[in-house]
């Protein structure tokens, strides 16, 4: 094994990989369709608002004033009506049988007591079996009541005016699209390079390619050539899809994105020959690669926010490339921002980049011994 | 269908599989090794997000405010220097909104006098820009209350319950989410694998050149698979019980029947991967990435189904997590049994027959002619 890195050597490897790849028509779509596809229906589905959350109503009082409260508690849609009979026991029934998530009663009193001058009391039940929906419903129906009972009354001097800063409508697509873009890079990266070092592996090519002149660094970013140039192509693919679908903005530097963007489908790529070399299955390697690819998905804020996770998660999760990754795309996509303020996530990304690749070239080349 | 040849095949696989301990160890280790990581660590509500102040009115209401906000234990208020601009506190990204409390706010509420209070959220994170937008609301409208003149009373007085799970302890509503989320992800990766081995050594041929007819040998697997697969889901209730004491909070016979079900579908999807791609690669990409991703995320295990597009709510029918979860969340949360879970347990059984057929069509002429 020659110490130097040779130019020609790798580019003879490189023609080798890819030509593994192109040869199979179905291996390359499979790379290369499902991530853009994902990015864009994913990225179109998932809403962390509630919506059309299915409310059962019994007004026993069946007064102009009860049905004025109805029309304001359903009138911006999150609340949706459904027909479960028409007195509290009959809506309390479909709350507990979960056919129904929410249960509104207003009492037979309801309106003698307003007009008494009184505070009537009305229930609200949620099926906190979906405490996601049940938690944020609940804020969302006081907030309805508050707005509700300070209709006609002299405006309150104290005001809250929020404005949103880089995704001023709260386009749900802008921000779980960066968090998309870099949770598929990750897993599609990681398995395709993981399966196909095993492949080599199994099929008894490796003892061949390990015996050549070349050095283990050459094979490696040899193999990660071809992953590498096909995910640049579908992270370029699902950026502009998601431009041409949701508007998503570009705020920042582009080539600085595509940089650090390269680094990190490098550390992914790496990672999955890294878990290459501990097994010598498919059925093994498919089983570790998404069990390390779906934690470090969940743990990187790409769908619920680092903040939420218990303290000790957060810490651990500063170990996650994906985290620091998608930090700097939404950063540099949404906010525009440059290296002065994103450089600690860099770094870091930077590091691991570094050390994925240093360990998996080591562990590759002892594979034989 | 000769019951003997399916029962032979099933040995066979059983064998095949239980020869590789290590991958028996991993189909064992790693489903508990998820359910504790997700159970421990995902979590929606939200908790101490620093937001930045920037307090010019230095009065008691201002410090009212400010109290008001840390406690929520929802924010933790930063006090922030005057001289630098708000969006510049938002671009460094220590703090998710910056409040700008202006000179002579509480002398305005008090005379009466409009007096707004300036808030900027980082819109990039939608999830908690959302949740801070609601408790600046509320903190407003309770503080304000305390220093304006009076208002009209309150008339309408909202009684809100939640029940089931009344204390929204989160662990209550993931766990049982996460029983589906890896019993989609495992039994299929296996099946998948196990279909493409077959054709990618080129044992498979000599299944064409038995009696065995495709029926049995999809039969055979699915068998072998299935009984894995119900080892896996009752390990990871057995460790969801243990570690977070989630039991059984009705009539669990639903979910007893739905279980066979979820694992039948999934295996018969992973099956049909299998037969369908014909290297290694194409097929763990499409039962890996794929499938795990849209179980995860078009299930309703993090956010609910019914806020997504009504097409989206359509194509989720078709996901076996959304079914299998709702059982789930509804055995060991709810305790209704059938009225609720009937719908979901029939839709469980009409996928894994569609399943069923997909994973036969391609593989009926398999025998070679003169085999039987």
């Amino acid at each position: 094994m020659s110490g130097v890195f040779s130019w020609r050597r790798w580019l003879v490897l490189v023609r080798k990989e890819f030509e593994q790849i192109l040869g199979n028509r179905q291996v390359l779509y499979i790379l290369l369709f499902p991530p853009i596809v994902q990015v864009t229906i994913l990225g179109y589905a998932l809403n962390p608002l509630i919506k059309h959350v299915a409310v059962a109503i019994a007004d026993e009082s069946k007064s102009p004033a009860s049905r004025d409260l109805v029309d304001a508690f359903t009138a911006d849609g999150v609340f949706v009506p459904h027909a479960a009979g028409d007195d509290a026991a009959s809506v309390y029934r479909a709350v507990q049988s979960g056919t129904i998530d929410a249960g509104l009663v207003i009492p037979a009193d309801y309106a003698a007591t307003i007009g008494r001058g009184g505070s009537p009391d009305v229930q609200l039940v949620f099926d906190g079996v979906n405490s996601y929906v049940a938690n944020l419903g609940a804020g969302y129906a006081s907030a309805i009541v508050q707005v509700y009972n300070a209709r006609g009354a002299p405006v309150a001097p104290l005001s809250s005016e929020i404005t949103f800063a880089y995704n001023p409508g709260l386009v749900t697509a802008w921000f779980f699209v960066p968090g998309l873009l870099g949770s598929i890079l990750m897993i599609t990266g990681l398995l395709a390079s993981a399966s196909a070092s095993v492949r080599e592996k199994d099929e008894g090519t490796l003892e061949q390619l390990l015996m050549t002149p070349a050095s283990s660094l050459e094979v490696l970013l040899a193999k990660i050539a071809p992953l590498f140039s096909l995910f640049i192509v579908a992270m370029m693919a699902s950026l502009a899809l998601s431009r041409l679908i949701f508007g998503l903005p570009f705020r920042g530097d582009f080539p600085l994105f595509m940089g650090i963007s390269s680094v990190y489908i490098v550390a992914a790529i790496s990672i999955g020959i890294l878990i290459s070399t501990f097994v010598s299955t498919q059925q093994q390697v498919v089983l570790i690669s998404i069990f390390t690819a779906l934690p470090l998905m969940m743990l990187s804020g790409a769908f619920a926010p680092i903040e939420s996770m218990p303290p000790a998660w957060q810490t651990v999760s500063l170990l996650n490339p994906l985290r620091h990754y998608i930090s700097i795309a939404r950063d540099i996509i949404l906010k525009g921002v440059g290296l002065d303020v994103i450089w600690p996530d860099v770094l870091a990304l930077g590091a691991f980049a570094v050390v994925a690749i240093w360990v998996s070239a080591t562990r590759y080349r002892s594979q034989l011994r | 269908m000769n019951p003997r040849r399916v029962w032979v095949q099933c040995c066979k696989e059983l064998v095949e599989f239980r020869r590789d301990r290590l991958t028996v160890a991993l189909a064992f280790v790693l489903p508990v090794g998820m359910l504790l990581i997700f159970g421990f660590a995902i979590r929606l509500q939200i908790k101490n997000i620093p937001v930045a102040v920037q307090d010019f009115d230095r009065s008691a209401f201002s410090r009212d405010f400010i109290g008001r906000i840390n406690a929520s234990q929802e924010l933790i208020a930063v006090p922030e220097p005057l001289d630098r601009s708000p969006l510049a506190l938002l671009d460094a990204g220590n703090v998710r909104a910056a409040i700008v409390i202006p000179p002579g706010t509480q002398r305005a509420i008090a005379e009466g006098r409009a007096a707004p209070i300036q808030s900027i959220i980082d819109g990039s994170d939608v999830v908690n820009a959302l949740t801070i937008e609601q408790i600046l609301t509320a903190t407003s409208a309770f503080v304000g209350a305390g220093y304006a003149p009076a208002l009209a009373p309150a008339n309408v007085t909202l009684q809100e319950r939640i029940w089931f799970n009344p204390g929204g302890e989160e662990a209550l509503f993931f766990v049982p989410g996460v029983y589906g989320v890896i019993l989609a992800m495992f039994p299929t990766l296996l099946a998948a694998i196990v279909m493409v081995r077959d054709k990618e050594r080129g044992t498979i041929v000599q299944a064409y050149a038995s009696r065995l007819r495709a029926s049995e040998l999809i039969a055979g697997k699915c068998l072998a698979l299935e009984c894995v697969g119900l080892a896996e889901a009752l390990a990871i209730m057995l460790i969801g019980w243990a570690v977070w004491g989630v039991h059984f909070a009705g009539d669990p016979v639903p979910l007893l029947i739905a279980t066979p079900l979820m694992v039948c579908c999934q295996v018969l999807l992973g099956l049909l991967i299998g037969s369908r791609t014909n290297t290694v690669t194409s097929a763990i990409q499409a039962a890996g990435s794929v499938n795990s991703l849209v179980s995860f995320l078009l299930s309703g295990f993090l956010y609910p189904v019914s806020s997504m597009p009504l097409a989206f709510q359509w194509i989720s029918f078709f996901v076996p997590a959304r079914h299998y979860i709702n059982v789930s969340r509804d055995a060991f949360v709810r305790g209704a049994g059938w009225p609720g879970a009937w719908s979901e347990v029939a839709a469980l059984a009409l996928i894994a027959s569609i399943l069923a057929v997909g994973a036969w069509v391609p593989m009926r002429r398999m025998q070679l002619a003169g085999a039987t």
